[in-house]
């Protein structure tokens, strides 16, 4: 009787928690009204390669144009879309140009850092129906194992599970701040903690992370990947709404002869075939990781460009790429 | 195999159940597969210096009790081996990284080869184990193991293989040598334990670990946020290993086994060497009767006890690893010991049991602690330097409050640690002499463990990390 008892509790309490509508993270309006308010001609999206190069200020300077850096620290393509399609391209007018600066083949691994915690960074993006994404998550993810299926069927509680974590955090909160001063304090830590400040080996290889998709994250064709990717409905988007669409794929950390890190052997390969049909897409590519002025003298930790250079790395930057974002579209 | 995995639990579930279903001669028999297989899951090379370790020292005993007269040469055997192989896979790169810039600062440059492997899970452990056991041989203390198979099984027993605690021979040899039978109590407690340790680290230790992770990841951590990671190491480092302490304890119930314990408040302690009888109390037992009484302890003088002291606090923080912020740590806690002793020998008797004196050596100890955690966490020298070198006034305004809500969410997650110490230092035998319970009723052993699975389900941390001491 007593086991039977905790039979039905172990298994029918997280049943019960995990009943009834999933909690999730509200769209998030501030950058979207931030964006309003200043209308940029240039919007740049990507991760914490986009964080730790681009100098804002330098940038407006040097192109003459308002521009709009819009970095998440572990972002992926998922969330490059998100942000392309719930807050820049709702704008009016949408600005001219966007450039999204990404590394190896983020752009084709549509699952890289979609799941879990991920996930949660990419729900202030989310309205509330999201059908190209989940439609494209859901074609890649990996299968569980047959124990771990068998465990989240039992106990669906994965979604609670986040909340509670929330609450934790929000607890601790409420116990040191006024409610007013909780963004002050989250902007303060995420400042803190961002990749900038990070010591040199202490980053995880952020594309091995993240790892829901089943393909090779080093070594997949473009071909076979395109598809399934977030990069045609990017394309589409920025087509019907007269968006430029500019890549910008950005130099990993070199050896200290300044010689390219390792690379897969299939990279060149890869990289014809996605110039090929962005170039056929309208939508042009740069490809920083040849350039030679890009020395190791550049980084600080890891992938990421030492605070003190980002100046000049911005200089830089807009040297190589404003030629392709003023050019007209289709030369 | 880690605790904190499916496949632990589905090898658990097996093994327990061939175990109490298959004859009580055949259980010693089947516990050695099931013990290799789990140490040998992921590296099945790591078996090999296992397997030499436990060879020879199964011999070497036999030979101690066949020879007693060669005893003191067939030691050394012993201890030349183990350590050797010790030394080999956890201190080699160590020597050799430290000569070659030794020698390169004598503008004698020298390319010594470095071994690209990975060290062995648990080898300090089961070295320092099985070379307890030759010496309790060799004094008389226990009789060689007869059984091939039983000895293999005391250094293999799996729930203790990788992370301890250390077992003496006269404990756990002589339990796996007599018939084994577990009680429902037994079971209801040993379920509680192993709940309380996948609580411990799932909940506690992991989401504290996120932010003593950023903090040590940091390049320039003001002053509030340095002690914001040291203070959430701090709990981490207890949870963790408490944590494996406990489900190893709980696990070995399950199979009719009692371990000793490990960990007794530590944070509780009110001076260095009060620490060391809570903290990985099987390592420091181990080396108080190995190392410190053989070297005379301290009954030979002051400086020859200072200098057993610094000998066996070196020895410790060495044992944790080949880098030396270790050193560095058990040279820390041999001054802060003999700065304790001096301090107890000038103080007034009077002035040492002054009310509320007890309350105030704890707090002193656990910043003490704390900083001892600095130093065993931090492995760049200049880093720690400039850790130490540190002022409060320099830390910015947004940092002290970014730093008080990090250390409000680790004292939130340390709050169930606290609420145990409660129960277990003032409430425990309270509730028992009004209850009359010697031990925890099923009923209620049931309710704590269930309460545990569900703060486990709904708490545990995104980002689950391997135990910290599986490193040494």
């Amino acid at each position: 009787m007593g086991i039977a008892a905790m039979v039905v509790i172990v298994l029918g309490v997280p049943t019960l928690l995990g009943l009834g509508p999933t909690p999730r993270r509200p769209f998030d309006e501030k950058p979207l009204r931030l964006m309003k308010k200043e209308q940029p001609r240039c919007v740049l999206l990507g991760d914490s390669m986009l964080e730790t190069r681009i100098d804002e200020k330098v940038l407006n300077r040097v192109s003459g144009e308002r521009c709009f850096v819009f970095a998440q620290p572990g972002s992926s393509s998922a969330t490059w879309f998100l942000m392309l399609k719930n807050l820049v391209s709702v704008q009016t007018p949408p600005p001219r140009t966007v450039i999204i600066l990404y590394r190896n083949r983020q752009l084709t691994l549509p699952a890289h850092r979609a799941e879990g915690e991920y996930r949660k960074s990419m729900e202030p993006y989310m309205r509330e129906a999201e059908p190209v994404l989940e439609k494209l998550l859901g074609s890649v993810r990996k299968s569980t194992g047959v124990i771990e299926g068998l465990v989240q069927t039992a106990y669906p509680v994965e979604r609670r599970r986040e909340n509670t974590q929330d609450k934790v955090q929000a607890w601790a909160l409420d116990l040191v701040a006024s409610s007013r001063e909780y963004e002050e304090i989250h902007n303060a830590a995420k400042k803190l903690f961002s990749p900038r400040n990070l010591r040199v080996g202490n980053l995880v290889d952020e594309q091995k992370d993240g790892g829901a998709s089943s393909l090779d994250p080093d070594d997949h064709e473009f071909s076979a990947a395109l598809d399934a990717s977030f990069l045609p409905a990017m394309i589409e988007l920025a087509r019907e709404k007269g968006i430029r669409l500019v890549f910008y794929q950005v130099k990993r950390r070199p050896n200290p002869d300044g010689s390219a890190g390792e690379e897969s052997p299939t990279g060149p390969a890869y990289l014809r075939a996605l110039r090929a049909y962005l170039e056929k897409a309208g939508a042009p590519l740069f490809d920083e990781t040849r350039e030679p002025d890009v020395t190791v003298d550049f980084y600080g930790s890891g992938d990421h460009v030492a605070p003190a250079m980002m100046p000049r790395y911005t200089e830089l930057f807009w040297q190589k790429v404003g030629p392709l974002v003023n050019a007209e579209p289709g030369r | 195999m880690i605790f904190h995995s499916l496949h632990f639990l589905v090898f658990l579930v097996v093994v327990l159940a061939i175990y109490w279903v298959s004859p009580a001669r055949w259980r010693n028999f089947l516990l050695v597969p099931a013990s290799i297989v789990f140490y040998g899951f992921v590296h099945p090379w790591f078996l090999l210096p296992f397997a030499t370790t436990t060879i020879i020292d199964y011999f070497v005993a036999r030979g101690i009790e066949a020879q007693p007269a060669r005893k003191r040469a067939l030691v050394a055997v012993s201890v030349v081996s183990n350590l050797g192989l010790l030394g080999v896979f956890k201190y080699y790169n160590f020597f050799v990284e430290n000569a070659a810039a030794l020698l390169t600062s004598l503008h004698l440059p020298v390319s010594l080869p470095v071994l690209n492997i990975v060290l062995p899970a648990g080898i300090s452990f089961y070295t320092f184990q099985s070379i307890g056991y030759v010496v309790d041989v060799s004094r008389g203390h226990v009789r060689a193991c007869h059984s091939f198979r039983d000895y293999a099984l005391f250094v293999s027993f799996f729930p203790q293989l990788v992370a301890g605690p250390i077992q003496r021979a006269g404990h756990l040899l002589t339990q796996i040598q007599r018939p084994r039978t577990v009680q429902p109590a037994v079971v209801a407690e040993a379920l509680v334990l192993i709940a309380w340790g996948f609580f411990k680290k799932l909940v506690i230790a992991d989401n504290v670990a996120i932010t003593a992770n950023k903090v040590f990841a940091m390049q320039d951590p003001s002053f509030a946020m340095l002690w914001t990671g040291v203070f959430a190491f701090c709990i981490q480092i207890f949870a963790d290993f408490s944590a494996y302490t406990d489900i190893a304890r709980g696990t070995a119930r399950l199979f009719g086994f009692d371990l000793s314990p490990n960990f007794n408040h530590p944070y509780l302690a009110d001076s260095p060497s009060d620490f060391w009888r809570r903290w990985h109390i099987s390592l420091s037992t181990w080396i108080r009767d190995y190392v410190f009484i053989p070297l005379g302890g301290s009954r030979q003088g002051s400086a020859r006890t200072s200098l057993n002291l610094v000998i066996v606090f070196l020895l410790t923080g060495l044992w944790h690893g080949a880098s030396w912020n270790f050193v560095l740590w058990g040279l820390y806690y041999a001054v802060l010991t003999l700065l304790y002793r001096a301090a107890a020998a000038v103080v007034p008797a009077a002035w040492q049991s002054l009310p509320g004196l007890r309350v105030g050596k704890i707090l002193l100890m656990f910043l003490l602690t704390n900083l001892g955690w600095l130093i065993f966490r931090e492995h760049n020298a200049q880093q720690l330097w400039r850790d130490l070198t540190l002022s409060p006034a320099a830390t910015p305004a947004s940092d002290w409050r970014v730093a008080a809500y990090l250390s409000t969410m680790t004292a939130l997650f340390a709050l169930p640690l606290v609420l145990h110490t409660v129960w277990d230092v003032v409430l425990r035998e309270r509730v028992q002499r009004w209850t009359g319970w010697p031990r925890l009723a099923w009923t209620a052993a049931t309710a704590v463990s269930l309460a545990l699975f569900f703060g486990i389900l709904l708490l545990r941390s995104d980002t689950s990390q391997d135990f910290i001491y599986f490193q040494f």
